[in-house]
C-alpha cells in the first residue's frame, strides 16, 4: 500500500489538512503521527510502530516545529539513513523564514511549501503536493538493504 | 606638529640667531678692542725705545765731541799729528752722528731745530780748526791758537753742549712721558682683554641658559604630547570598549529581533491559518445553514484574518528585506524599468496606462532590491491614479553632483503635504483601505532598501493634483550599510 506519512503537531492543522484532501483517493493511505520521535518510530518500524507492515511511505509531509524531536532532526535522521533516504520529504510550515529554508534544502529536503491562510488555497496546495508525489511522481526503489 | 608648537620653535630659533648675532659682535668688539689695545702698547714701547735711541746718539755725539775738542788741542799744543787724523775720524764721526739724530727727531720740530744749530756750531768749530790747521802748517809748529780763538772755541763747545743736554733733557721729559702712555696702554689692553673675556664668558653662560632652557621647554612639550597620546590612546580604548558593548547589546537585540520575528511568523501566523481555515470550512460546509447576518459575519471574519495574515506576511518580508545582505553589480536601469512596465501593464489589463520613461543610467547596487523599489513605486502609480480614466505615469533621472535624483511622477489622487513625513513609515496609510488596497509596507521597503544603498527618499504633490516619488542613489559605487 502506498502510504503518505503526515507529520503535524496541530490537531487544527491536521483536521484542515484532511478535509482538504477529503475528495481525494489517497486520504485513505495517509497516517498521521503528532510529533518528530513518533515518526522515526514510524519510519524505523521502532517502538508503537514495530508491527507495521514494512515498506516505506511513498511521501513524508513534515512540519518544522514539532515537540521532542523537531523537524530539522527528523530531516537530518531521514536522510542520513541509507534506508531511509530516499524518501521524498516535503516541509510543510507556516515559516517563510530564510534560516529555515536554508537548512532544510541543505540537509536534503525535496520541497518547501509554506501553509498558505486560506483554506481554498491551502486545499488547493495540498492537492497539488497530493497528485504530484502520489501519481505524477514515480517513487523511489525500496532499498535493497532494507529486508 | 601642531602650530602652535611650530610658533614656539620659531620664536626660539628667532631668538638664538638674535643671540648668537649679539654675542658674535662682542665677540669682534672685543677682538677689535683688544688689538688695537696691543697696537698702542707696541707703538708706546716703539716710542720708548725710540727715546732711548735719541739719548744714546746724543750721549754719543757729546762723548764724541768732547773727544775731538781733546784731539784738536793735542794737535794744536804737543803738535802731534796722529791728533789731527783722529780729529778728522772724530768729525767725521760727529758729522754721522748729527745726521743719525737729525734723522732720529725728524718728527720733533723743537729737536730738529736744536739739531739744526748743533749743526751750524759744528760746522763752524770744523772750519775754524781746520782755518787754524792751515795757518799752523804755514806758520810752523810753533803757532797756537789766541786768547780770542780759545774763547770762540769754548763758545762753540758749550753751544754743543748746551744743545745736546737739551736734547737729552727733552727725551728725557719725552722718555717719562711714553712710559707713562705704555703703562697707561698696558692697563687699558689688559682691561679690555679681562672684559673681552668676561663677556665671553658671560655669553657662553647665557647662551647655555638659553639652549638649556630651550632644551626643557621642549622636553616639556615632548612629555606633555605623549601625556596627551597616551590620554587619548586610554580614551580610544575607552570608547572602543563602549562600543564593542554596544555592538554586543545591539548583537543580542538582533537575536531577540530574529526570534520575535520567527515566532511572529510561526506561531501567530498558525492560529491566523486556522482562524481563515475554518472560517472558509465553515462556510464551505454549512454556509448554506447561516442567515445573512451571519453569512456577513462569516465573510468579516474571513477577510480580517486574511488581512491580518497579509500584513504579518508583509512584515516578515520588510524584516527579512532589512536583513538580508546587499549584493553589488552595475544594475541597467532602462531594462529593470522596462520589463516591471510591460508586467504592470499585463498585470492591469483594465487600465489604460501611458508611460513615459526618460533615458535612464545604470547604477551600483541590489538588483532585486532595486527592482522592488521600482515595482512598488510603479505598482503605487497605476494604483493612486487609478480613478483616472487614464493614468499617465512619468519616469525620469537627474543627475546631481554626487548622485541621481530619480522620480515617478503620477496624474492621481495624491497626497496632503501636511502628511508627507508618514508616508514612508511602515503600515500608514493616507487613504482608507476601501479606496486603495495595500498594507502600508510598500514605501517602507523601498525606504530602507534606498537608504541601506546611501540613497535619500522623498516626495511631492498636492492633493488631486497627482504625486511626484523620488529616490536617489550614489553615482559611484560604495561600501553597503551594514543592516540592522
Amino acid at each position: 500500500m502506498k502510504t503518505v506519512l503526515l507529520v503535524e503537531d496541530s490537531k487544527n492543522d491536521v483536521e484542515l489538512a484532511l478535509e482538504a484532501l477529503a475528495e481525494e483517493d489517497f486520504v485513505e493511505n495517509i497516517i498521521v503521527v503528532g510529533d518528530g520521535q513518533q515518526a522515526l518510530e514510524f519510519l524505523l518500524r521502532a517502538g508503537p510502530h514495530a508491527e507495521r507492515e514494512p515498506g516505506n511511505p511513498i511521501l513524508v509531509v513534515l512540519d518544522l516545529k514539532l515537540p521532542r524531536v523537531d523537524g530539522l532532526e527528523v530531516l537530518r535522521q531521514v536522510k542520513s539513513d541509507p534506508r531511509l533516504k530516499n524518501i521524498p520529504i516535503v516541509m510543510l510550515t507556516s515559516s517563510r523564514e530564510e534560516a529555515d529554508l536554508k537548512a532544510s534544502y541543505s540537509l536534503g529536503a525535496n520541497a518547501f511549501v509554506v501553509k498558505p491562510v486560506g483554506f481554498e488555497e491551502y486545499t488547493q496546495a495540498l492537492q497539488a503536493l497530493g497528485s504530484f508525489w502520489t501519481t505524477v511522481n514515480e517513487p523511489p526503489p525500496e532499498p535493497t538493504t532494507d529486508t | 606638529m601642531s602650530d602652535k608648537m611650530k610658533t614656539q620653535m620659531n620664536r626660539f630659533d628667532g631668538r638664538i640667531g638674535i643671540a648668537f648675532a649679539l654675542l658674535f659682535g662682542l665677540l669682534l668688539g672685543n677682538a677689535f678692542l683688544a688689538n688695537r689695545s696691543i697696537q698702542g702698547l707696541i707703538e708706546g714701547q716703539k716710542w720708548v725705545a725710540h727715546t732711548w735711541e735719541v739719548r744714546m746718539a746724543v750721549r754719543n755725539t757729546q762723548a764724541r765731541s768732547a773727544k775731538s775738542v781733546a784731539d784738536a788741542r793735542g794737535y794744536f799744543y804737543l803738535n802731534e799729528p796722529t791728533f789731527l787724523a783722529h780729529w778728522r775720524e772724530d768729525r767725521k764721526i760727529i758729522n754721522q752722528n748729527i745726521d743719525e739724530l737729525d734723522a732720529l727727531v725728524r718728527d720733533n720740530p723743537k729737536q730738529k731745530a736744536i739739531v739744526g744749530n748743533i749743526r751750524s756750531t759744528v760746522e763752524k768749530q770744523t772750519q775754524m780748526v781746520e782755518g787754524n790747521v792751515r795757518l799752523k802748517a804755514k806758520i810752523g809748529v810753533r803757532w797756537k791758537p789766541d786768547k780770542a780763538q780759545l774763547a770762540q772755541s769754548l763758545s762753540y763747545i758749550g753751544a754743543i753742549a748746551t744743545g745736546l743736554s737739551e736734547m737729552d733733557a727733552e727725551e728725557s721729559r719725552l722718555a717719562a712721558l711714553r712710559n707713562r702712555q705704555a703703562r697707561d696702554n698696558e692697563s687699558r689692553a689688559r682691561l679690555t682683554l679681562f672684559g673681552a673675556t668676561m663677556t665671553a664668558c658671560l655669553a657662553l653662560v647665557a647662551t647655555f641658559w638659553l639652549l638649556r632652557r630651550m632644551l626643557l621647554v621642549r622636553v616639556q612639550k615632548e612629555q606633555e604630547t605623549q601625556r596627551a597620546n597616551v590620554e587619548l590612546e586610554s580614551r580610544v580604548a575607552e570608547r572602543t570598549e563602549s562600543l564593542q558593548s554596544a555592538n554586543v547589546r545591539l548583537h543580542t537585540a538582533n537575536q531577540e529581533l530574529e526570534a520575535f520575528t520567527y515566532t511572529v511568523s510561526h506561531d501567530l501566523r498558525a492560529p491566523l491559518r486556522h482562524v481563515v481555515g475554518f472560517a472558509d470550512l465553515l462556510d464551505k460546509k454549512s454556509g448554506a445553514l447561516l442567515d445573512v447576518p451571519g453569512k456577513r459575519y462569516l465573510a468579516t471574519i474571513r477577510e480580517a484574518g486574511r488581512r491580518a495574515g497579509q500584513l504579518i506576511d508583509d512584515l516578515l518580508s520588510f524584516s527579512r528585506m532589512s536583513r538580508a545582505e546587499l549584493s553589488q553589480s552595475l544594475v541597467a536601469m532602462p531594462q529593470l524599468v522596462k520589463s516591471i512596465c510591460t508586467e504592470l501593464t499585463s498585470e492591469n489589463p483594465d487600465r489604460e496606462i501611458r508611460w513615459d520613461i526618460a533615458a535612464l543610467p545604470e547604477v551600483w547596487g541590489d538588483g532585486a532590491m532595486l527592482r522592488l523599489v521600482w515595482w512598488n513605486l510603479l505598482e503605487n502609480a497605476i494604483k493612486y491614479s487609478s480613478k483616472e480614466a487614464i493614468s499617465q505615469i512619468q519616469v525620469g533621472v537627474d543627475k546631481k553632483e554626487t548622485e541621481w535624483e530619480f522620480f515617478v511622477k503620477d496624474n492621481g489622487v495624491g497626497f496632503d503635504m501636511a502628511h508627507v513625513d508618514k508616508l514612508f513609515g511602515v503600515f500608514q496609510r493616507l487613504h482608507d483601505f476601501e479606496a486603495f488596497e495595500g498594507t502600508g509596507i510598500g514605501l517602507a521597503n523601498v525606504r530602507r532598501i534606498v537608504e541601506r544603498h546611501g540613497g535619500r527618499t522623498w516626495a511631492e504633490s498636492e492633493l488631486g493634483q497627482g504625486a511626484t516619488f523620488y529616490f536617489s542613489l550614489p553615482i559611484e559605487r560604495r561600501e553597503v550599510t551594514e543592516t540592522l
